[in-house]
C-alpha cells in the first residue's frame, strides 16, 4: 500500500450497534454485513473523512494505544483487505 | 353487506366479487367451484363485497385453454391480464389462488417492509416467527392462533414503513403434509380446507382463521417479540435470547423486499428489533410452545 | 383508446389546458403498471401539487412503485461502478447504452425508471478481451444452445446475454447497434466519434446526447416485442425535450439521423411520441423528415400496428387487431435485422420449439 493511497467509505454507511458487535449497512452497494465493534468505528472515520494510508496507520495505533511497527501495518493491509471485500472501502 | 352463495356462479364469473383482505380491496374472477368454495368457507363472509371501484388487485383463476382443457387440465392465475406462474394441475387452483395473492402482496407493497414470517398478537404481546425453512412455524402459528392468540398474517409480517407497526391480513393458514393431520388433531373444530395432494410442496390446506382476527384485521400491532422458532424431534422446548445484531440479518435474509427499501428498511429493522426482545425458540412438544408464549411479557 | 386515462395523463404533461381533475386513477394506475410506467407517474404526480388529493388506496401502489424505482436505480448504479472497475483494469472502454446511460447522465428519462437490464458498446476488437474478462469475474452466458450462440454472435450484434453469478444483474455487451445483418447500417465508428466521456471515470462513455435520441428511436422501432413500447416512447418524449428542445438542437436532429442512415426511426419517434404524446416539435421539423417517411400506403400499415402496439398491453387499451398488430411487428423486426435466407429458419426453428414445448427458444 503507497503511503499517498486514500482510503474513504463506499457511499453511505449506516450501522446499528449490538454491544460489541455493529450490523452495518452500504446504500451504495445495498448490501448487509455484520462486524466488530472496532472496525465499525474505523469505518465510521472512514465514512466521515477519507484518510492517506500514512495517517490511517497513525489512526489505528491512536485507537489500539501501540507503535506504528510492522505487526501493526500487516494488521492494517488485513483490515482494508476485508473491507475492500465487502465493498465497504474504496482506494485511490 | 354482501349475500354470498357459492352455487350462484354467475357471480364469479366474469366480473367476480370484491375481497377484504386486510387493508387491500382483491377482485376475484373465477368459474372454478374449488376456489369458490375455498373463498366462501374460509373468508368471512364480511369481507366480500360487489365490485365497485377501489380495487387493488385484479386476479382470476382459470382453466387453461387449448388441448390442455380436456388432457391434464391445468389452471392458469393472472394478476390483471399478466401471468406470473406457469399454470398448476387443476387440482391445486385453491392453493394457486393463495400463492397468487402471496405474490401480489409481496410485489406490490414497498409500503411494508413484507418479512417472510407469521406474526401473532395477544394482551400487547405481538411475535414475529420469522420463516426460516425447516422453523415449523405454519403449525406453531396455526397452534396459537387456535388457543386464543390473534392471527396477523401467517406467510407474512407486514411492517409499516410510515409507522412501524405490523399491519394485519388474517387470512386462511397455510398448512403442509405432517401440520395438517398435527392441526386437525389438536383443533378439530377449526375449519379446514380441501387437502391438495402432490403439490411442489407436498400435500396442502388452509385453516380458516377464528372470527376474532377477521374482525380486528383493520387493529395495528405494536412489535414486542422476534422469536426464531426450530422445530426438532427430542428437542427440548428451549427459549434463548439472540444478540441483536444477528437478528437483524437474520431477519434481513428473510425480506421479500429489504432490498427495495434500501436505507429506510434498514432503520426500520433496526428500529424493530431494538425496541423488541429476540429470541432463539427450540421445541417439539406443541403442549410446552404453547405455554412459553403464553407467559411472555 | 388514445384517450386512456395513462395517456390522457402523460399528454397533460406536455400540455397544460388538458383537464386531470378526473381521470379514473384506478385504471390509470393499472394501465400503468402492465406498461411498466408506474413508478414514472409516481415521479411526475409527487411533484405536482395533485398528489395531496389522491385518494390514500391510490397513493400507497404510486408509493409501492416509486420505492421500487428508487432501489432499482441504486443497484444500476452499482452495476456501472463494478462493471468499469472491471473492463478499466483491462483498459477496455466502453459505452452505455439505454437505461444505464440515462442512469449515468442523471437524466429526466432516468427518473421514475426500472432497468431490467445493462446494456454497453464496446468496439469490435475488444469483445473477445470483454468476453473473458466478464466470464472470468463472476458473469456467466445464460444460453447453452449452440443455435442461439450463433444467432447473437454471427448475426445480431451482440454477445449472449450475461448474468451475474451473485448480484443476479443481466448484461447485454454490443459492438454494434444494429445487427451486421440489417437493412440500415449506421457506422459505429460515427458514434465512437462523438461519444462523450464521463468525468472520473476513464473509459467510460455515453453516447452523444442527439445519438441517445437516435440510438433509443432505432432500438424501439427494430423492436419486435413491444412490452415496453410506451415507456420507450416516453423516454424518447423526456430524451426529445431535455436534450433536443432545450439546446434548439432539432435541424442537428435530423442532418445526425441523416449522417448514421437513421431518417426512418427518427421519423417514426417524432410521429408517433407527437400522436401519443403530444411532445412539442417544431412543425418545420415534422415537415422536414416527412423525407424519411415510408410511402402513403405503407404509413397507413404502420400507424395501424404501432398506435395499437405501443399501448399499454392492458385489456382496457385492446381492441379486436391488437393481438394481429403485435405478430405482424414482431415477424416485420426479425424481417429488419435478418435477411430473407436467415430469417425463414430462423422462425421456423422458433416456431418448432415452441410447439415442443420448450421454454427458451
Amino acid at each position: 500500500m503507497k503511503a499517498n493511497s486514500f482510503l474513504s467509505a463506499m457511499g453511505s454507511l449506516f450501522f446499528y450497534i449490538d454491544g460489541d458487535e455493529v450490523v452495518i449497512y452500504s446504500s451504495i452497494t445495498g448490501d448487509t454485513h455484520l462486524v466488530d465493534l472496532e472496525t465499525a468505528k474505523v469505518l465510521k472515520k472512514l465514512n466521515l473523512d477519507s484518510m492517506k494510508y500514512s495517517d490511517f496507520l497513525v489512526y489505528l495505533a491512536d485507537q489500539h494505544a501501540c507503535i506504528i511497527d510492522s505487526e501493526l501495518e500487516s494488521y492494517s493491509k488485513v483490515l482494508i483487505e476485508e473491507l475492500k471485500s465487502l465493498d465497504l472501502i474504496d482506494i485511490n | 353487506m354482501f349475500d354470498l352463495t357459492v352455487e350462484d356462479y354467475s357471480l364469479w364469473g366474469e366480473t367476480g366479487v370484491v375481497l377484504q383482505v386486510g387493508r387491500y380491496r382483491i377482485q376475484v374472477s373465477t368459474e372454478i367451484p374449488s376456489v369458490s368454495r375455498h373463498l366462501s368457507e374460509l373468508y368471512a363472509k364480511d369481507c366480500f363485497d360487489k365490485v365497485d371501484g377501489n380495487i387493488d388487485f385484479h386476479v382470476s383463476l382459470k382453466a387453461s385453454k387449448g388441448f390442455r382443457r380436456w388432457f391434464r387440465k391445468q389452471v392458469v392465475f393472472t394478476f390483471d391480464g399478466y401471468t406470473p406462474f406457469l399454470p398448476l394441475p387443476f387440482n391445486q387452483a385453491p392453493a394457486l389462488f393463495e400463492w397468487g395473492l402471496n405474490w401480489c402482496i409481496a410485489n406490490h407493497s414497498h409500503q411494508y417492509l413484507v418479512v417472510h414470517a407469521a406474526a401473532i398478537e395477544k394482551n400487547g404481546v405481538t411475535i414475529i416467527f420469522p420463516g426460516t425453512p425447516g422453523s415449523g412455524k405454519s403449525t406453531l402459528c396455526a397452534s396459537l392462533v387456535c388457543s386464543g392468540w390473534r392471527l396477523l398474517s401467517d406467510e407474512m409480517a407486514l411492517i409499516s414503513v410510515d409507522t412501524g407497526m405490523v399491519h394485519a391480513l388474517a387470512r386462511p393458514i397455510s398448512l403442509k403434509n405432517e401440520s395438517i393431520h398435527i392441526i386437525k388433531h389438536f383443533f378439530p373444530e377449526n375449519a379446514m380446507g380441501e387437502v391438495v395432494n402432490d403439490t411442489a410442496k407436498g400435500s396442502v390446506s388452509h385453516l380458516r382463521p377464528p372470527d376474532e382476527s377477521v374482525i380486528n384485521v383493520l387493529l395495528p400491532a405494536k412489535p414486542t417479540h422476534v422469536i426464531f422458532p426450530k422445530y426438532m424431534k427430542g428437542s427440548e422446548t428451549l427459549l434463548k435470547k439472540t444478540r441483536k445484531g444477528r437478528a437483524l440479518l437474520k431477519v434481513a435474509e428473510n425480506c421479500f423486499n429489504y432490498n427495495v427499501l434500501g436505507d429506510k428498511g434498514f432503520e426500520l429493522l433496526s428500529q424493530t428489533i431494538d425496541r423488541c426482545k429476540c429470541y432463539e425458540f427450540n421445541y417439539e412438544k406443541l403442549e410446552e410452545a404453547l405455554i412459553v408464549m403464553d407467559g411472555l411479557d | 383508446m388514445l384517450n386512456s386515462p395513462l395517456i390522457v395523463f402523460l399528454k397533460s404533461q406536455n400540455n397544460q389546458e388538458m383537464a386531470t381533475d378526473y381521470l379514473d386513477w384506478e385504471l390509470l394506475i393499472r394501465q400503468a403498471r402492465r406498461a411498466n410506467l408506474l413508478s414514472r407517474v409516481a415521479v411526475i404526480l409527487k411533484q405536482s401539487s395533485q398528489y395531496e388529493s389522491l385518494n390514500e388506496n391510490f397513493k400507497k401502489h404510486l408509493k409501492s412503485a416509486f420505492l421500487a424505482s428508487e432501489a432499482n436505480r441504486r443497484s444500476v448504479k452499482w452495476e456501472v461502478i463494478k462493471i468499469h472497475e472491471l473492463l478499466h483494469n483491462k483498459n477496455i472502454s466502453f459505452c452505455l447504452l439505454k437505461g444505464a446511460a440515462y442512469s449515468e447522465m442523471d437524466g429526466d428519462a432516468s427518473k421514475g425508471r426500472i432497468f431490467s437490464d445493462i446494456d454497453i458498446l464496446v468496439r469490435k476488437n475488444d469483445l473477445f478481451e470483454t468476453e473473458k474478462t466478464l466470464v472470468l469475474n463472476g458473469w456467466f452466458s445464460s444460453y447453452l444452445d449452440v443455435y442461439k450462440e450463433r444467432y447473437y454472435r454471427e448475426w445480431m450484434h451482440e454477445l449472449p446475454p450475461l448474468r451475474h453469478i451473485k448480484r443476479g444483474t443481466e448484461l447485454d455487451v454490443h459492438h454494434a447497434i444494429l445487427p451486421p445483418t440489417s437493412r440500415l447500417k449506421p457506422r459505429v465508428s460515427d458514434l465512437w466519434a462523438s461519444a462523450i466521456s464521463i468525468p472520473n471515470k476513464p473509459g467510460l462513455f455515453v453516447l452523444s446526447p442527439l445519438d441517445m435520441v437516435l440510438h433509443s428511436a432505432t432500438h424501439l422501432f427494430h423492436e419486435g416485442e413491444f412490452v415496453n413500447g410506451l415507456r420507450d416512447i416516453s423516454d424518447l418524449d423526456l430524451l426529445l425535450k431535455e436534450y433536443v428542445l432545450k439546446g434548439g438542437k432539432w435541424q442537428s436532429l435530423v442532418f445526425r439521423a441523416e449522417e448514421l442512415n437513421l431518417g426512418r426511426p427518427l421519423f417514426y419517434s417524432l410521429r408517433y411520441t407527437s400522436i401519443l404524446l403530444n411532445t412539442p416539435i417544431p412543425e418545420s421539423i415534422i415537415r422536414s423528415v416527412d423525407q424519411f417517411a415510408p410511402p402513403g400506403l405503407m404509413l397507413q400499415l404502420m400507424d395501424a400496428l404501432f398506435l395499437r402496439a405501443l399501448m399499454p398491453d392492458h385489456s382496457s387499451c385492446n381492441d379486436r387487431w391488437t393481438g394481429l398488430a403485435r405478430w405482424l411487428l414482431y415477424v416485420r423486426s426479425h424481417w429488419l435485422r435478418m435477411p430473407m435466407h436467415l430469417l425463414i429458419p430462423h422462425l421456423l426453428r422458433k416456431s418448432w420449439m415452441r410447439l415442443i414445448g420448450k421454454k427458451t427458444y
